[in-house]
């Protein structure tokens, strides 16, 4: 026979669904060490809430910070699916988007160039020698 | 024409005597019809150090053809770029503006031979700082020599013919016009009226998302381009102004920048000595780096 340990401790808790609630007092009523472990549970928790409260001497915790526990562990696995799926939707969208225009200093020499030829000063002094480099792109 | 004549009488005389005063557009026009073939070295000094280049220069009347490692064309509105036989680019524009008034002064040419050939030496000055020199042949007008300077006197660029034939070229240059000319839009809010001394003469927009203003101050001039992406350059260094980074390359003779906006991106092209870049950059669209998901939004949705 299983013993439900994990649900006894939820159920002091308050954590259990109606249907967990059911299931465990159904298995409770035929099971005398649940409810002995569930009555020494109880004694452990009103013992321990029993005790006096003392305040820490200043400085004892530094800078530590409240950390907040997920209750529930698979939320990691969610969390992680939808990064990975947003991940995924950039990756298609960009891929699918057509990117804009690609000019080359080529495209600028050229523009400039044709309308430096209507300027007055055209000529010796406005000579300038394209990069060879940029013809391979 | 007659202003041209003048100044044309005067450089032929200046051996003799020291010319006078010429205005920088009189000496430009007598320039831009000469009909020559010449050897010329470009030299410049840039921040990310030499840039140097020896090219072959055929002009007749407003035709240039430079040919060095590639083959440059140019006429009125034209301009191809061709390497091993093929055009590997090419555009065309019409003028909605000529050309802007000169901020410069041109001081009392001297007498100043150059390859044994007759020529005055002209210096230009913006106010009191001298930005070039311009020695200029006495039988045809022709520039044979130009040099420019940042504002604290260092030379940016020596441009200098090293062999000059004043018979005009046996083969004429090639008609680089292909396609349709670009017009000059009325968009004129897209680019600052002014950008230093500088001032926009026109604004164009083609087929390809890409737009241009041209500025000139009379003499220098520089194309500013907003592009639907930024453009990548070749090896770039960069111009740091203000904690904002701009991509910039320099080749002989001329500079690029580029640089992404919030909107797309931004370049500018021009022959201007260094010291005037921050001023002009200044006035444009501050560089942004959009991060991954703004560049995908963009992208997206524009």
């Amino acid at each position: 026979m299983t013993h439900p340990t994990e649900l006894i401790s939820a159920y002091l808790d308050g954590e259990l669904t109606r249907a967990e609630v059911s299931q465990l007092q159904a298995h409770m009523s035929s099971c005398g060490k649940c409810v002995a472990d569930m009555e020494g549970l109880q004694k452990v928790r009103t013992s321990v809430r029993s005790l006096p409260l003392i305040e820490l001497p200043p400085g004892l915790l530094g800078d530590a910070e409240p950390v907040v526990v997920p209750l529930r562990r698979n939320r990691g696995f969610w969390v992680g699916a939808a990064a990975a799926g947003v991940a995924v939707v950039i990756a298609v969208a960009t891929m699918l988007t057509p990117q804009p225009t690609s000019l080359s200093v080529n495209d600028l020499n050229s523009r400039f160039g044709a309308r430096v030829s209507l300027d007055p000063a055209f000529g010796p002094a406005k000579v300038a020698v394209p990069d060879v480099r940029d013809l391979t792109e | 024409m007659r202003r041209a004549v003048v100044v044309g009488v005067l450089l032929t005389l200046l051996p003799a005597t020291a010319a006078s005063a010429a205005d920088l557009e009189e000496l430009l026009d007598r320039s831009h019809d000469a009909s020559y073939s010449a050897e010329q070295v470009i030299s410049c000094n840039t921040p990310e150090g030499a840039r140097d280049a020896v090219v072959s220069l055929e002009q007749v009347g407003g035709e240039l053809q430079v040919s060095g490692e590639v083959e440059v064309s140019s006429d009125s509105g034209g301009w191809a770029l061709t390497s091993e036989g093929s055009v590997v680019d090419s555009a065309s524009v019409e003028a909605g503006t000529n050309g802007a008034e000169p901020i410069y002064r041109v001081d009392d040419g001297v007498a100043n031979p150059f390859l044994d050939r007759k020529a005055g030496l002209y210096r230009l000055y913006a106010g009191d700082v001298l930005r070039g020199e311009l020695i200029v042949d006495g039988a045809t007008g022709a520039l044979l020599s130009v040099v420019t300077y940042n504002a604290d006197g260092e030379v940016y660029c020596d441009r200098r013919f090293i062999e000059f034939d004043p018979t005009a070229p046996d083969v004429a240059v090639p008609s680089v016009a292909s396609g349709e000319a670009l017009e000059p839009s009325e968009d004129a809010a897209a680019f600052p009226e002014r950008l230093g001394t500088f001032e926009r003469l026109d604004i164009y927009e083609d087929g390809e998302g890409l737009v241009f203003a041209y500025y000139s101050d009379g003499f220098f001039s520089f194309a500013v381009f907003k592009t639907p992406s930024v453009v990548e350059l070749t090896d770039p260094g960069s111009l740091t102004l203000e904690g904002l980074v701009y991509g910039r390359s320099f080749s002989p003779g001329q500079v690029t920048y580029s640089w992404e906006t919030r909107n797309g991106g931004m370049a500018l092209v021009g022959d201007l000595p260094p010291d005037l870049h921050p001023e002009i950059l200044a006035g444009l669209d501050q560089p942004f780096s959009p991060g991954i998901l703004g560049r995908l939004w963009r992208n997206l949705f524009g």
